[in-house]
């Protein structure tokens, strides 16, 4: 089942003689449920695409349809609606709010809309991200992996439709690399989330079920792994 | 708490320095708000206290009225006091048919009359029935006189008319009998101040209007009403003779003419926009920096899914937690701030009010309204500092907050910074300064806005001493006393008592030729003759000093002066008072008044007499055909003749007299004709004034009483008991003369003046014993300025500093954000090769940069400021401006001492980072 549409997307920065077209009419879908890959070398456009998916950034043209609805139809509030309930973002560098210790950061998304925290939901998300004594804990008492999965923790809190990855294990080791995506992958599988991940990493890459390669704001190459 | 609410309070905490600073101004804020609200509060409650402890508590008066008018009035539900004043009966003192003739009036007032007026009382109390009486002070001579004993508890009877020569009786008396007898009992006297009104009903025999009354011969109502529903009154009134308050309505802003209540808002809303913009200045620039910090953050919740208005609230979030410390603190420093400032300047406070503002005193007045107006001011300010960030909050997109790319904007066009000569650290801070001129600008708008403050504050202080200063005391004694002669001795006797002369005045003139003056004096009268271009050239005016013969002789003795010569009898010798005086009348080029400075003897070395006139216009002359009034005055010729000018007086455009045009003027050249004998004919010739010439024949010949005097040593230093102004004035010439030598009956006319021993007992002395006499204490009046100058002084300058500190407040948080924000830029440098010492330079070179900036705009518009407002406050303009160098000294050098000691602060802190730590944190 299509859960992403995306139609003639196109981004441009600058003007004249400086424009850069960071996507130049990209179209593609997603299948609920899929684990897509997203690679291509620096400035091909990805974390541009990622960021649009996201709702984060708007593009020059083109549409991006969520479960048969245009995402950037809706007005701003609507949109940061979208962005809390049905996308769940993740970011290299973990972008946790320093001041808010593991559970609030975890539970931002829920927060902001006015809802009680369902707290089974909660402690089997604290658990299985392995961060059981460190909920009371502020980021910056934490370690680089720790912080990724409470950042992936926050992305997964309001059970999204899709969960968008920009490098998620870029500034880890192997061994906590590893460990987040397998997380990530638990969750894809788990609870059925449509995984979008962007890496530079081939190992990762080759774990998705669909690679798509994109250069100069283009698909190159949309490969079907499994 | 609500996930946002809790964000804010951490952000909050995580910077503790900069969330006190902006507590700290909050603080400030509020307290000045609640201190400039209590103020005019307490200033317009001294007003109208000092108008009902000296004039009454009522709005309206209304004379005149029969019982019917008075009952009518009484049911208008507009009023909400009203006082009866009744008059009873008249009881006139004359002596047998002759003698001077005064008409006494009976009236009783109700008790609200005597609540409502300002009745004071010297002695006993106030009737309780309408059998007692209180007299006025001013009455007991005369009643005592006329037989009729007025000691406080005897009785006394008055026959008393019901009508009596013009006096008004409006009430239909029918049948009543023409006179009284009213039989009362002394039971108090009243202050001879106390202020009940005109003519007879200054001095009413007062009675309590209650019970079984005579019949009223007429009533004056003293109404009370809400100030607005004054005007409906008066228009709804059916009845004439209606007095209206109109100073005391102009308290309460619903006079007719000026209102005070607009100029005190009009000063309050003034303060009270100075305060908000730079308490606005200094909180929204730590909102500022707060929301540029976490801009971030703000990306990040905004990505996380939080509303725009989710992300404002947080931001009013963090001003309410400010709010809610600081409001209430501040509001109550501020009140208890003015409450114990002007406890502290209470006596000096006394000093300036006096006692012709009554009985009353400055103090802090409480009012939940007012302190809630303070409260809510500050309110308003911390809010309206926080929509602009709030709003900017917002306005980022999430993906640009995320990737910190707003942080320089850089202009379209991007210049290389030119090399700057003192090295490439100060090359760097331009760049430095130039890319975040923008982020900085409040910083140097708090910078500015202190200069103008402080530099303005001088100039109003400097304005108000020099006005203040002419009423400092430079006389050689301490008061001066209007008694004869010959009751001196006893004040002179008393032990709190110094030194003490008698002197007697008089003012003559004298007619000189230029020839006789001293150059100086002709140099002077050149000068201001451009200011004040006279329109005809005047006669010397002099005032002639007689002073006491033995005071006169000590001091002659000390001169090495021969006292036969000036204490001769038949021939005395008159000195000369040198001047010394200061104007303030000639403007420059700029039109800014400078003060000039003339020392000069009034006359040459070779003039040795004088002769002395007085002004007078003999009776045959017959000035005008008409009756219209006229006045006469003396000038100098064209030739060097003596003119008498009789002047029409005629009514102007808008009203007033003035003298009439020049060639409406009758004039006569006087000539004296030598008789050779002691008499002195004066023959007065009308001049033709088509020609000029005078007649051949005189109009009259009259004996004019004219004195020869001989001139004496013309001196610097006055001997004692000679007032400063025949040094300072620039109106006369002093003489000095012997009191034996005075006019007959001038030696009971002049004044005793006093040193006093003992100031304080000596004062009080002069208040109880000689409180009807008109005596100057010229000490009082030189501490009551004084005082006024502390009180200015603590007033403005405690306003100044308060506001500064909110400037520096912003100004610390500022600079020393700007530096911590670069830490990783410092370490980057250093990890580079730049030495400490390059740092340093670059950072002097930014607080220059700021510095020099808030100087060169500060520093010309605050002396613009500080002119005009000399202008102003030094009595309308007629005084000299004086440069505040010391101000502008004190201001150049704390500005840059605030912006250095602060950067430098920030930068010592950073000196002791490891390079690679400082380029490795993270900034969230």
């Amino acid at each position: 089942m299509e859960l992403l549409r995306i139609e003639h997307l196109t981004k441009i920065y600058g003007k004249g003689d400086n424009e850069v077209r960071a996507l130049d009419d990209v179209s593609f879908s997603v299948e609920k449920g899929q684990f897509l890959a997203i690679v291509g070398p620096s400035g091909s456009g990805k974390s541009t695409l990622l960021h649009i998916l996201g709702g984060v950034d708007r593009p020059d043209s083109g549409k991006v349809f969520l479960n048969g609805r245009d995402v950037f139809a809706q007005k701003e509030d609507q949109l940061a609606i979208f962005r809390r309930r049905q996308v769940g973002l993740i970011y290299q560098f973990y972008n946790l709010i320093p001041v808010l210790n593991v559970r609030d950061n975890l539970t931002l998304p829920v927060l902001l809309d006015g809802r009680k925290v369902d707290e089974a939901h909660l402690q089997e998300l604290i658990r299985t991200l392995g961060l059981e004594e460190r909920e009371q804990h502020l980021p910056n008492q934490l370690s680089g992996g720790q912080q990724q999965r409470v950042s992936i923790g926050r992305a997964l809190m309001n059970s999204p439709a899709v969960v968008l990855a920009d490098e998620p294990t870029g500034n880890l080791d192997s061994r906590n690399s590893q460990e987040i995506m397998e997380l990530l992958k638990l969750s894809n599988r788990r609870y059925g989330q449509t995984l979008i991940v962007i890496t530079h990493d081939e190992s990762i890459a080759l774990q998705a079920d669909r690679i798509l390669t994109l250069e100069d704001g283009r698909i190159i190459r949309d490969e079907v792994i499994r | 708490m609500k996930i946002l609410s809790r964000f804010t309070l951490k952000s909050m905490r995580q910077n503790p320095i900069r969330s006190l600073l902006t507590v700290l101004g909050v603080i400030l804020s509020a307290a000045m708000f609640t201190a400039v609200v209590t103020m005019a509060l307490s200033f317009w409650t001294l007003l109208v206290e000092s108008h009902i402890s000296t004039e009454g508590d009522y709005f309206i008066s209304c004379d005149y009225l029969t019982q019917e008018e008075v009952s009518s009035l009484s049911r208008n539900r507009q009023i909400r006091k009203m006082g009866e004043y009744q008059a009873l009966g008249y009881l006139p003192l004359q002596e047998d048919g002759e003698g001077p003739l005064s008409t006494l009036l009976l009236a009783g007032g109700d008790r609200n009359y005597f609540d409502m007026l300002p009745i004071k009382l010297t002695e006993g109390r106030l009737p309780q029935n309408n059998r007692e009486l209180l007299l006025s002070e001013v009455l007991l001579p005369e009643l005592e006189a006329y037989g009729y004993p007025t000691s406080l508890g005897g009785s006394i009877s008055l026959p008393l008319l019901r009508q009596w020569d013009s006096y008004p009786t409006v009430q239909d008396l029918g049948a009543v009998a023409p006179s009284f007898l009213g039989e009362y009992t002394v039971v108090g006297y009243m202050d001879a101040d106390t202020n009940l009104g005109n003519g007879m009903d200054m001095y009413p025999m007062l009675t309590l209007a209650e019970g079984e009354m005579p019949p009223v011969l007429w009533s004056r109502a003293y109404v009370k009403c809400a100030p607005k529903a004054v005007w409906d009154l008066i228009q709804g009134a059916e009845f004439h003779n209606i007095e209206v308050k109109e100073a005391y309505l102009a308290l309460y802003g619903q006079s007719k003419y000026q209102n005070f209540t607009t100029i005190l808002l009009l000063l309050t809303a003034v303060l009270c926009l100075i305060i908000v913009v730079g308490s606005v200045s200094l909180i929204y620039n730590s909102f500022s920096i707060s929301m540029g910090e976490r801009t971030k953050q703000f990306g990040l919740l905004c990505c996380v899914g939080a509303t725009k208005k989710q992300l404002r609230s947080a931001v009013y979030a963090e001003a309410l937690f400010l709010a809610l410390p600081g409001i209430p603190l501040g509001t109550a420093c501020g009140y208890l701030g003015i409450r114990v400032t002007l406890w502290l300047l209470r006596h000096r406070l006394s000093l300036i009010i006096g006692d012709g503002m009554g009985d009353v005193t400055l103090r802090a007045v409480f009012s939940p309204a007012v302190v809630c107006i303070g409260a809510l001011l500050a309110l308003l300010t911390l809010l309206l500092s926080a929509a602009l960030p709030a709003k900017r909050a917002t306005s980022i997109s999430p993906l640009e907050a995320i990737r910190q790319n707003r942080d320089y904007r850089l202009p379209k066009k991007i210049k290389a910074p030119r090399p700057s000569p003192f090295g490439f650290p100060a090359t760097l801070a331009k760049s430095y300064y130039r890319i975040s001129r923008g982020k900085y600008r409040s910083t140097l708008i708090s910078l500015i806005v202190s200069l103008l403050l402080f530099l303005s504050a001088a100039g109003f202080t400097t304005g108000l001493r020099s006005t203040a200063d002419q009423a400092i005391n430079t006389q050689s004694y301490d008061f001066e006393c209007p008694i004869p002669y010959s009751q001196t001795q006893e004040l002179r006797e008393k032990d709190f008592i110094g030194a003490s002369a008698y002197v007697t005045t008089e003012y003559v003139f004298t007619h000189v030729q230029d020839e006789a003056r001293s150059e100086e004096f002709l140099k002077y009268r050149d000068d201001i003759k451009e200011a004040y271009e006279p329109a005809v050239d005047p006669v010397a005016d002099i005032q002639v000093f007689y002073l006491e013969d033995k005071i006169l002789e000590d001091y002659l003795l000390s001169k090495n002066l021969d006292p036969k010569e000036y204490l001769n009898p038949k021939d005395p010798k008159a000195l000369v008072c040198y001047k010394e005086l200061i104007t303030y009348a000639m403007a420059d080029e700029l039109g800014i008044y400078r003060r000039y400075t003339y020392h000069y003897p009034p006359f040459s070395q070779s003039l040795d007499s004088l002769t002395l006139w007085y002004y007078y216009c003999p009776s045959g002359l017959d000035p005008f055909a008409t009756d219209e009034p006229w006045t006469y005055g003396y000038e100098s010729g064209a030739k060097g003749e003596l003119i008498l000018s009789l002047i029409p007086l005629v009514e102007n455009d808008l009203g007033y007299i003035e003298e009439a045009p020049r060639k409406q003027w009758m004039q006569y050249e006087l000539r004296q004709e030598q008789t050779g004998g002691s008499s002195n004919p004066v023959a007065f010739h009308l001049i033709d004034p088509l020609t000029g010439e005078a007649e051949a024949e005189p109009s009259c010949v009259e004996e004019m009483n004219l004195r020869r005097i001989s001139l004496g040593e013309t001196v610097k230093d006055l001997p004692y008991g000679i007032s400063q102004s025949a040094k300072d004035s620039p109106y006369y010439i002093g003489l000095i003369l012997p009191l034996s030598v005075a006019p007959k009956g001038y030696e009971d006319l002049g004044t005793l003046c006093l040193s006093a021993a003992d100031y304080d007992k000596a004062s009080e002395y002069m208040k109880t014993e000689y409180k009807d006499m008109d005596y100057i204490d010229y000490r009082q009046e030189e501490e009551a300025a004084r005082a006024m100058i502390l009180v200015v002084d603590i007033f403005s300058y405690g306003f100044i500093v308060l506001i500064c500190l909110i400037c520096i407040a912003n100004i610390v948080n500022t600079l020393s954000t700007n530096v911590a924000l670069r830490r990783r830029d410092f370490g980057m440098l250093r990890s580079i090769g730049m030495t400490q010492k390059d740092l340093n330079l670059m950072l002097m070179y930014e607080c220059f940069s700021y510095g020099g900036k808030a100087l060169l705009w500060g520093i010309p518009i605050g002396l613009f400021l500080n002119a005009q407002i000399q202008n102003i406050a030094a009595d309308s303009g007629t005084l000299a401006y004086i440069f505040p160098l010391e101000a502008m000294i004190a201001a150049v050098i704390s500005v840059l001492l605030i912006v250095f000691t602060t950067i430098f602060y920030a930068a010592s802190k950073l000196r002791k980072d490891n390079p690679i730590e400082s380029i490795r944190q993270e900034c969230l």
